[in-house]
């Protein structure tokens, strides 16, 4: 194995705390391993079902216009999509900000090796996207259409490549906006400025090249290929080696993302040490003479202390908040789109009907996959000594950690309550239930945030992307705000003989026990295990 | 002001840390506290602040028990660790700032310590700075001056003269003198028996966690100088 490989193993074992389970002789820990390991088995069949039921909905919509060959195309557009936003707001951090780089650096190792085997972590991080969006689609396809044998061989070729273009584009802005921002004032803000600016626009532009006006269905072919290319430039390509069965094009798909990949590794190889030197050196900005001696309560320093972690981070906001960047979208595209346009943007026929009456649901989904206390525990790493030798209750600090995720959170419910009920028109009590549901839900989900990481918690890191995008505890939450959504979501779609409206009231009721149930143990179990942390 | 009460820590896995501890800590004491690397120092500093839970044995901070009454101990107390973990994204007056309000130090009375311990240090012009820009002296200093905001009664400190600059060491001993004169207890770990040897009134010496001898200085040590005890004990038990 050649340095890329060692320095690249290295990585993996402190992903999702795969080492520290592997060698830990507490029989504890390994029954929690276990647990772990059914907890992301759950969430990976769960989201795979999510995906197969998404891929045929589209494929049966593609194949009822005849437009079923460009299927293929967009759902590797969708995919590079959200490899691309999911990467650019965590390349800094892999790339720029990894505690281990002095180390590395002081090593015989090419810089552009190091580099290299970061590169390659993102890629093996975005393979899960492929097995969880690809090779269902490909597998729904291949039901559909049933295409020749050659199918399968190309569409498995260039499997393995689809993701090299996006993690090269988000990586690249990435590092160009750290080159840029780096030497400002104010670095952190301006960086989450640009980067919420960068995935909101990506977003709309996504949802623009969706939409297909009425006088453009002549021309469905065209359109559908020309909108799917403003996506993704190289999607014509990808159809005609995928769908029209051209190796040569799969070669070529193939040979320019290889050759973009390695001018990109290159790249940044020469330039890596400049910017992590940069990112090192804070300068000296000012000369205190005093006058800023402030006094607050115990609960306001710790909230404040909160609030200044959490904006510290650019990829720590962008992680909690892409739900909340879409849900606003969605519902300023509702006021100026009506519902059918909006089908036409999700592409999933027959659901303008239900966006009103599940328009709480819809926005606490949106919400709930948003949690800051997911990680707020970890991310006290090495600094947990100053909390624990404090005279502060353990529930103080749980309360000033959900503090935050409801500083950020319920502003943005109320902008989108005030949004859908103009848009939607909705009566006062189906506007209370805009805003009372997803309330709910953010206040449930941060509550089990706080317990989940300080049962799954991780210390030891030296970089936050691991505990903010990789940690067990973030995967576990997200299982649980998904089922929390889910199964009431279905139970009120399916229970027959009472009005939405009631059936939202009784869920409402339902997560208030919830939230109450959940915070007594918080606050019971919570304090020792605070401790014994 | 410390009492430590046959205080012992198993880590999981089997591993002993400590085996039955005993010691005792009076106000106006500066009791350092040596031994070998993985004797059982920070075990036992952790324990004593709060940090590390245990089963067997009990501290207790003027009285009150640290596992039945934390919050009560913790606010008589203050701990510098040896490597001072602080929070980067605070610049040092915000930092303190924290501190401050956590132990309710009235703002006048933290204006004068800031200003006071600030210009002892040398840091007073660098609080405007993001911690994250500190050196690790810089970070030394800036946890002292923290630990020294709500004049605690008990100073615990974790090898606190490594990393600082021989000015910054020497201000560090006059002010653990100076608050050993007013009734505050330091109980303190070190490698660096000189300093030991000529700041403490009593030490402890401690080898693969058991506790080996203990006491005023000048019993412990008799004629030999502290290296040649620490030595001889380490080596022949």
């Amino acid at each position: 194995m050649n340095n890329i490989g060692y320095v690249l193993r290295v990585q993996l074992l402190s992903a999702f705390g795969i080492n520290k389970l592997l060698h830990t002789t507490d029989p504890k820990e390994k029954k929690k391993a276990i647990w772990m390991g059914i907890g992301i088995g759950l969430l990976a069949i769960m989201i795979i079902g999510m995906s197969i039921l998404y891929n045929i909905l589209i494929a049966v919509s593609f194949k009822e216009i005849e437009l079923v060959e460009f299927y293929l195309p967009m759902v590797m557009s969708l995919t590079s999509f959200i490899i691309l936003i999911t990467t650019f707001y965590k390349a800094k951090g892999i790339l720029f900000e990894g505690k281990d780089y002095d180390m590395l650096l002081a090593l015989p190792i090419k810089t552009s090796h190091i580099v290299g085997a970061q590169v390659l972590y993102l890629y093996l991080m975005n393979l899960l996207f492929l097995v969880m969006i690809m090779i269902p689609a490909g597998f729904v396809y291949g039901i559909l259409v049933r295409p020749r044998g050659i199918f399968y061989l190309i569409y498995g070729m260039t499997l393995f490549f689809v993701p090299l273009i996006p993690i090269i584009i988000a990586t690249f802005v990435g590092a160009i906006i750290t080159m840029i921002t780096m030497r400002l004032k104010h670095t952190n803000f301006i960086t989450l400025m640009i980067n919420v600016v960068f995935i909101a626009v990506v977003i709309c532009m996504s949802f623009g090249a969706n939409s297909i006006s009425e006088e453009h269905m002549g021309q469905l072919g065209e359109v559908v290929m020309s909108a799917i290319n403003k996506i993704y430039p190289l999607a014509q390509l990808y159809l005609q080696a995928v769908c029209e069965y051209s190796i040569g094009a799969a070669l070529l798909f193939i040979g320019l993302s290889v050759l973009a990949f390695g001018l990109f590794v290159t790249f940044i190889g020469r330039k890596f040490k400049i910017i992590h030197t940069m990112l090192q050196t804070s300068a000296r900005r000012s000369q205190y003479e005093g006058g800023q001696v402030k006094e607050s309560s115990v609960l306001g320093a710790l909230y404040y202390k909160e609030l200044k972690r959490y904006f510290s981070s650019s990829l720590y906001v962008m992680n909690t908040s892409v739900g909340i960047i879409f849900m606003l979208i969605l519902s300023v595209s509702l006021f100026f789109l009506d519902a059918i346009e909006l089908e036409h943007m999700l592409g999933i026929n027959g659901v303008h009907q239900y966006i009103a009456e599940f328009a709480p649901l819809i926005a606490s989904f949106c919400i709930a996959l948003n949690c800051t206390t997911a990680c707020a525990i970890s991310l006290e790493g090495k600094n947990l000594w100053i909390l624990k030798s404090s005279p502060i209750e353990a529930r103080t600090i749980f309360i000033s950690k959900i503090g935050v995720q409801l500083a950020i959170n319920i502003p943005a419910i109320l902008l989108n309550t005030i949004l859908m009920t103009i848009a939607l028109r909705a009566h006062f009590m189906q506007a209370l239930l805009i805003f009372a549901i997803p309330t709910v839900y953010t206040i449930f989900i941060a509550i089990m945030g706080i317990i989940i990481n300080l049962k799954w918690p991780n210390l030891e890191w030296s970089n936050e992307v691991v505990v903010i995008k990789q940690s067990m505890a973030t995967l576990l939450v997200m299982v649980v705000a998904l089922i929390s959504i889910i199964v009431p979501g279905v139970l009120v779609i399916i229970i027959p003989g009472v009005s939405t409206v009631m059936k939202l009231i009784m869920l409402l009721v339902v997560m208030i026990v919830l939230i109450y149930g959940a915070y007594r143990y918080m606050v019971i179990k919570g304090d020792k295990l605070f401790r014994d942390l | 002001m410390l009492t430590i009460k046959h205080f012992s820590k198993c880590y999981k896995g089997g591993k002993r840390a400590v085996k039955d501890l005993n010691l005792q800590v009076e106000a106006g004491d500066l009791y350092g506290f040596i031994g070998h690397n993985g004797a059982g120092k920070t075990t036992t500093i952790k324990a004593i602040v709060g940090i590390l839970d245990f089963e067997e044995g009990d501290i207790e901070i003027n009285g009150i028990s640290i596992q039945k009454d934390p919050i009560a101990c913790k606010r008589k107390i203050a701990y510098i660790p040896d490597n001072p973990d602080l929070y980067e994204h605070l610049t040092g007056i915000q930092y303190l700032n924290f501190v401050g309000d956590i132990f309710s130090v009235g703002k006048d009375k933290r204006e004068v310590t800031i200003k006071t311990y600030g210009d002892m240090f040398e840091l007073t012009s660098s609080l405007g700075d993001l911690i994250q820009s500190y050196s690790h002296g810089m970070k030394q200093k800036l946890a002292i001056i923290s630990a020294l905001l709500h004049e605690p009664k008990l100073l615990i400190l974790d090898e606190p003269f490594v990393g600082l600059d021989p000015k910054a060491a020497h201000t560090l001993k006059s002010i653990m003198k100076e608050l050993c004169h007013k009734g505050c207890a330091i109980f303190f770990s070190t490698h660096v028996l000189d300093v030991a040897e000529k700041l403490c009134n009593k030490i402890a010496i401690i080898k693969d966690g058991e506790l080996i001898t203990s006491g005023a200085i000048e019993e412990v040590k008799g004629n030999q100088s502290l290296e040649e005890l620490f030595l001889e004990l380490i080596n022949h038990e």
